[in-house]
C-alpha cells in the first residue's frame, strides 16, 4: 500500500511532462549561409596581441575589416558587440583584468559579451592550470598556421559567429535572468516564429529582453538577430 | 616530491624516509647482505627507520638494532638517512663491535659524514633551481621558435602566390613550406606532451577527415620519398560524399601526424605506406595506416609511454601514447596489429570514429 502511494508523485510528474508543451526554441533552422564576399562585407575582426602579426595585413588586403589591439585593456567596443570575431593572444595582453593575462581577459569578455566568437590565437605552450584558455575559447588558430589555413579558419569562425542560434543563446544568457523569465521569452519567441512574423519577433524580443541588464548590448544583438533571421526568411537558405 | 637522483651520490647506503625500503647502495659502500636479509626477515629495521622519520633531529647519529649507525639528514626538504656505517667516535655496544669487525671499510668520522650530507643537500637544491629555471625558459624558447616558424611559413606562402615564379624557385619554397608545417605538427605534439590536460578539451570543430589526412600526407610525402618509401592515400576522397566529424581542432591532427611519421620511421626502403580514410556506414568512418617494417623481435605495448621500436630511428616513445590519448578524447581507439612475414612484418594501425 505504502509503495503504491509513493508511485503516485512519479506518475503525476510523468503525466505533466507528457502534456506540457516544450518551449525550447530551435533557432538552428534559421541560420543563413554566407558566401565569402558577404562575410568580408558584414564582419569585423579584432586581433588582440601584444605584437602586430602580419596576418592583419593579409586580411586587410583581402578586404576584411580588421583592427589590432595591442593590450586588450579597453573592451568597450567588444562590450558594444562591434566585433564578430576576436583573435585572442595569451601572453602580454589583458593586464588590467588579472594576472592570467589573456585568460583573465577572456573570462571578462565571456562575461560581458558571450556572443562574440573567440579564437585562441597563441603559440605559447600553456600549463595545465592555463588550459581554460582553450576551454573557454570557441576554437583555436595556431599562430604558426599558414596564411591559407588561417583564412579558412577565420572564415569558418565568422560563419559560426553569424549563427542565429548562437546569438539567441547569448541573448538569453544576458537578457533573460531566471528560469521563469527564460521560459516566458522562449514561449513568446516560438509563437512569433511559428507565424513567421519578423516584426512580431522583433517586438517580442525588444519587449521581453531590453529592460534587463546589458541594455545596449542586448539591443545590438537583437538587431543582428533580426537581420539574420530576415535574411534567412527572404530566401537565402543554408 | 619525486625521488631525487642526487641521493645516488651518497657515499653510504641511503634510505628515503618518506618511502622506507631496503637501503640503496652508496657510491663507496654498498648495502650489506646482512642488512638486506634482516630488513626482509624482520620488522625491527623498518620500525627503526619509521621512528627516525618521526623523531630524528637533523644530522643526529643513532644506532640501528643491529649495531650499524644511521644519520638522518635533509635532502633539500626531503628526509633521508645515511646508514650502514661505523662512526668515529663510536656509539658503543657489542653489536657495533661485531659490525665493525665484519665491515672495516664502513668506518667513517662523523664530522666527514656530516659534511658529505650537507654537500648532498646543496647539490639537490641547485638541481631543483636549475630545473625551475629551465621550466620557466623552455615555454618561452619554444614560443620564439614557433614565431620564427610562422614567419618562414607565411613568407614562403606569400612568395608562392607570385604567378611569375618559375619551378626552379617554386619547388624549394614548397619544400620549405612543408618542412615548416611538419615543425608545426611537432610543436603541437610537444604542447600535448607538456600538458596532457589538453586531451580533455571538448570537440569544438567540424572537420572533413579526408581533407585533413590528405594535408598530412602531402606534408610528409617529401620525407617518405627521401627514404625511398611510397606514401599513398586511398579511400573516400573528393569524388565521394565528404566524411565529416566533430573534433578538437587543437589535438586531433596529432593522430594522423604521429601515425604517418611513425610509419615512415619504421618502414623499410622500397615499400609502400597505405593511408586509408573510408566510410564504413552513414555514421562510422575508419582511418588506417598499413606499412612494412623490420621484424619485431618481442611483443610490446606500442601505446605505452616510453616504449620505443628499438631501432636507431625510433623516437622517445611518446608519439603513439599521445595519439591514443587523443583518440580516446574523440571517443575512439587506435588498434594495432602486426602480421609476421618472412623477412619483415606488416603493421596496421586503424581507428574507427563517428562521422556524418
Amino acid at each position: 500500500m505504502m509503495r503504491g502511494l509513493s508511485f503516485i508523485p512519479f506518475m503525476l510528474r510523468f503525466i505533466k511532462r507528457l502534456f506540457t508543451r516544450k518551449n525550447h526554441v530551435d533557432f538552428s533552422a534559421y541560420n543563413p549561409s554566407f558566401i565569402r564576399e558577404e562575410l568580408i562585407k558584414r564582419c569585423r575582426i579584432v586581433v588582440i596581441d601584444d605584437e602586430r602579426p602580419a596576418l592583419i595585413d593579409d586580411l586587410s588586403n583581402q578586404g576584411f575589416a580588421v583592427d589590432h589591439d595591442g593590450s586588450g585593456n579597453d573592451t568597450t567596443k567588444i562590450e558594444k558587440n562591434l566585433y564578430d570575431l576576436i583573435l585572442l593572444d595569451f601572453g602580454g595582453v589583458g593586464a588590467r583584468f588579472g594576472r592570467d593575462e589573456g585568460l583573465s581577459l577572456l573570462r571578462h569578455i565571456k562575461r560581458v559579451n558571450p556572443a562574440t566568437f573567440i579564437l585562441a590565437y597563441t603559440s605559447k605552450s600553456l600549463k595545465s592550470d592555463q588550459s581554460d584558455f582553450y576551454r573557454l575559447t570557441d576554437a583555436t588558430l595556431q599562430k604558426d598556421a599558414g596564411i591559407a589555413d588561417s583564412f579558412a579558419k577565420i572564415e569558418s569562425s565568422l560563419r559560426e559567429a553569424l549563427r542565429v542560434d548562437r546569438i539567441w543563446r547569448a541573448l538569453v544568457e544576458i537578457g533573460a535572468s531566471g528560469t521563469g523569465m527564460k521560459q516566458e521569452v522562449e514561449a513568446s519567441v516560438q509563437e512569433a516564429l511559428r507565424k513567421r512574423d519578423i516584426k512580431l519577433l522583433e517586438d517580442t524580443l525588444r519587449t521581453k529582453l531590453s529592460n534587463n541588464s546589458g541594455g545596449e548590448l542586448v539591443s545590438k544583438l537583437i538587431d543582428k538577430m533580426i537581420d539574420l533571421v530576415g535574411k534567412y526568411t527572404s530566401g537565402t537558405k543554408p | 616530491m619525486a625521488a631525487s637522483p642526487i641521493k645516488h651520490l651518497s657515499p653510504f647506503p641511503i634510505v628515503d624516509l618518506r618511502n622506507i625500503a631496503v637501503p640503496e647502495d652508496g657510491c663507496f659502500v654498498q648495502t650489506t647482505e646482512f642488512c638486506k636479509r634482516k630488513f626482509k626477515e624482520e620488522t625491527k629495521c623498518k620500525a627503526f627507520y619509521t621512528e627516525i622519520a618521526k623523531t630524528a633531529i637533523q644530522q643526529e647519529i643513532k644506532q640501528c638494532p643491529y649495531g650499524f649507525a644511521c644519520m638522518a639528514f635533509d635532502l633539500n626538504g626531503a628526509p633521508h638517512a645515511m646508514t650502514g656505517f661505523i662512526p668515529h667516535p663510536r656509539l658503543g655496544g657489542e653489536a657495533e663491535q661485531r659490525r665493525a669487525k665484519d665491515n672495516p671499510h664502513a668506518k667513517v668520522a662523523i664530522e666527514q659524514l656530516q659534511k658529505a650530507s650537507a654537500k648532498l643537500s646543496e647539490a639537490e637544491k641547485q638541481r631543483v633551481e636549475a630545473l625551475g629555471s629551465h621550466a620557466k625558459n623552455y615555454p618561452q624558447a619554444i614560443h620564439e621558435i614557433r614565431k620564427l616558424n610562422r614567419n618562414i611559413k607565411q613568407e614562403a606562402e606569400r612568395i608562392l602566390t607570385d604567378p611569375a615564379l618559375d619551378s626552379k624557385h617554386r619547388n624549394p619554397l614548397i619544400t620549405i613550406q612543408k618542412s615548416s608545417e611538419m615543425m608545426s605538427y611537432q610543436f603541437e605534439i610537444l604542447d600535448l606532451l607538456a600538458n596532457e590536460t589538453l586531451a580533455g578539451l571538448v570537440l569544438n570543430t567540424d572537420s572533413e577527415i579526408y581533407r585533413m589526412v590528405d594535408k598530412c600526407v602531402r606534408i610528409y610525402e617529401p620525407l617518405a620519398i627521401s627514404k625511398d618509401i611510397r606514401l599513398n592515400l586511398e579511400g573516400d576522397g573528393i569524388n565521394k560524399a565528404p566524411i565529416w566529424s566533430r573534433v578538437c581542432d587543437k589535438t586531433f591532427p596529432i593522430i594522423p601526424t604521429v601515425l604517418i611519421e611513425n610509419a615512415i620511421k619504421h618502414s623499410l626502403p622500397q615499400t609502400s605506406i597505405i593511408v586509408r580514410v573510408k566510410r564504413l556506414n552513414p555514421t562510422l568512418a575508419q582511418f588506417s595506416i598499413r606499412s612494412i617494417g623490420q621484424r619485431m623481435t618481442s611483443v610490446i605495448d606500442v601505446f605505452q609511454k616510453g616504449v620505443t621500436g628499438g631501432t636507431p630511428s625510433s623516437g622517445q616513445g611518446f608519439g603513439l601514447y599521445l595519439a591514443q590519448l587523443v583518440a580516446k578524447q574523440h571517443g575512439a581507439e587506435i588498434e594495432f596489429a602486426r602480421i609476421p612475414g618472412n623477412e619483415c612484418d606488416h603493421y596496421n594501425f586503424q581507428m574507427k570514429m563517428k562521422c556524418w
